[in-house]
């Protein structure tokens, strides 16, 4: 069998009568079956299902009523996002067994399309974490090198592409969940604007941050599958009715003129050597483009960290309030007194990380300390989307690091949480002002591993920076 | 900032988390150094901002409306005793 790895390659493989869908899905088995022992990308395969699928898809396209690109594409989903059947847990003990009642709509617009759903990706339970060691179930490890971190909290989500374990996935990036896992791994992710993408069916860890996203090889792929999971979405009261362009079609414009900005901020904040000359080496590569490369400033982005730690644990700790032991999952300490059953549940069943973000979220939100944490915390918030604003009259998009350093060796930061959040402050920023960006390969370290470089766009300009990182990628 | 063992049991009991002495003093050392981390923030001038203009209260606002454009939720017959919006939340008559 000829294998074809990116998403954009099976999709013209299958369209030419090369592959077929069945093909394809045997290729990801095969693949997850020698290697994912190892990596831990997967929390459950659903071969049988998705073999099921990509026979009707076959049949639909032997018949010539294919329903469009994606059709019998496997792709690989968090498990954060709900597909109807199959487990959902966000790699917590507190959800283990509990089975998806309904579709997430961007579960439903994927199905419509043919796509077949191959099975659910390991993560940072309840996606907090930036290194994939806080599952509840088992560890993910990067491809590249099995003694580092892959990233988090997506990590399931960028080791299968970097694996090529699925063709795409789909991850959420509440603080750089996609991007950052993306750059440990050498891969594309993107995590589109604030409403772009429909929430509906995605476990909630922070409301006012979280969005879905999107993770493959190439810019064209996660353009592609962009496309088709965007739009407005009515049982989402924050998703945005905005026009959907086709992405990846209308990719390739010549970015000529573009302007650029770098946050000078920035630049001092970047202590690791071989991180601040792929930077100098994507700014270069810009302006052989004919782009236009500016300094700007974000005067308020080193707070971002702090106020990001306030508000998405002040939510956190609201979202995570269901999780009780009497509506989902397992229950502990059934002795007759329900609140000691509310405690011994949530107490033994939430990992560290969980437990230590919704006792900081109940913290902050407490009588006294409301105003000075939370309150503060959204004014400080008001100004980061702010200074984005008053960047973006100047310029077209940001460049900058994805994190400040490469992928670090499993245990690394694990007994250091406040070191572990500080990894996040390029990619951060983003979601406070609710803007789209995307990690995309930058460059090799010494050791070889991956370097991302991140742009950063205007709120629903996802074209704009997906066409910035093609020119990026193709140079 | 300084947390007492008390106060993490306070807010362990808020937040429904049972957690063993060694856990109580763990959370503690943790959220003392976020929380002294986070003081960062004191340092920002944000009296010119009031929380109404924060863009999370704004979305709310914009939430509701579409509630009542699109139907949805707790739909038009939930709304028929509201008598308006206020911070982003429905105002309803008091009725005791």
């Amino acid at each position: 069998m000829n294998y074809v790895n990116t998403l954009t390659q099976a999709c013209t493989a299958l369209k030419l009568g090369k592959t077929t869908s069945v093909k394809l899905v045997e290729q990801c088995i095969q693949q997850i079956k020698i290697k994912d022992k190892d990596i831990g990308c997967y929390l459950f395969v659903d071969e049988e299902g998705a073999m099921e699928q990509a026979i009707a898809s076959d049949k639909r396209r032997m018949a010539r009523c294919s329903l469009g690109e994606l059709d019998g594409i496997p792709i690989g989903i968090k498990d954060m996002i709900s597909c109807k059947g199959l487990p959902l847990t966000a790699s917590s003990k507190i959800l283990d067994g509990y089975l998806a009642s309904y579709d997430a709509t961007v579960i439903k617009k994927l199905k419509s399309k043919g796509t077949v759903i191959i099975g659910k990706l390991n993560q940072d339970e309840f996606a907090m974490g930036s290194s994939g060691e806080n599952s509840a179930f088992r560890i993910t490890k990067n491809p590249i090198d099995l003694t580092r971190t892959p990233g988090g909290s997506s990590s399931g989500s960028a080791a299968a592409i970097a694996a090529n374990l699925a063709f795409g996935t789909l991850g959420t990036d509440t603080g750089g969940s996609v991007r950052q896992p993306a750059s440990f791994t050498g891969v594309v992710g993107l995590k589109p604007t604030y409403g772009r993408v429909s929430r509906f069916g995605v476990i909630a860890f922070a409301s006012s941050l979280d969005q879905v996203g999107v993770l493959g090889h190439k810019v064209e792929d996660v353009a592609m599958l962009l496309s088709n999971i965007a739009g407005y979405d009515a049982c989402d009261s924050t998703s945005a009715d905005v026009p959907v362009p086709n992405y990846h079609t209308l990719l390739d414009k010549n970015i000529a003129g573009k302007k650029i900005g770098i946050p000078e901020e920035y630049i001092d904040t970047i202590v690791d050597s071989e991180v601040k000359i792929c930077l100098q080496n994507s700014i270069s590569k810009l302006k052989t483009l004919g782009a236009e490369i500016k300094f700007v400033s974000l005067p308020n982005a080193h707070l971002s960290v702090a106020a990001y730690q306030i508000i998405s644990t002040a939510e956190a700790s609201s979202n995570l309030a269901r999780y009780d032991g009497i509506r989902y999952g397992p229950r502990l300490g059934s002795d007759g007194n329900l609140y000691d059953l509310y405690k011994k549940t949530r107490g033994e069943l939430f990992g560290a990380e969980v437990k230590r973000r919704i006792l900081l979220g109940t913290f902050v939100l407490s009588a006294g300390y409301h105003d000075s944490y939370y309150a503060k915390a959204q004014k400080v918030r008001f100004l980061i989307t702010q200074d984005f604003q008053n960047a973006f009259k100047l310029i077209d998009a940001i460049l900058c690091p994805t994190v400040p350093t490469t992928a670090y060796r499993l245990g690394e930061k694990i007994n250091s949480p406040l070191n572990m959040y500080l990894g996040d402050v390029f990619t951060i920023p983003a979601n406070l002002a609710g803007l789209p960006a995307i990690s995309i390969p930058g460059g090799y370290s010494k050791e070889k591993l991956p370097i991302g470089i991140q742009l950063i766009g205007k709120p629903f300009e996802e074209l704009n920076i997906l066409n910035i990182a093609r020119a990026l990628e193709k140079t | 900032m300084q947390i007492s063992l008390n106060e993490i049991k306070k807010i362990a009991d808020l937040a429904m988390i049972s957690l063993d002495e060694s856990e109580l003093v763990k959370y503690r050392e943790n959220l003392e150094n976020i929380l002294n981390y986070v003081k960062i923030l004191e340092s920002v001038d944000t009296s010119a901002i009031e929380l109404d203009q924060c863009n999370v209260l704004a979305k709310k606002i914009e939430l509701h409306e579409r509630l009542d454009e699109s139907n949805i939720g707790i739909g038009r017959s939930g709304l028929i005793n509201s008598i308006g919006y206020e911070s982003g939340l429905i105002k309803v008559p008091r009725i005791i």
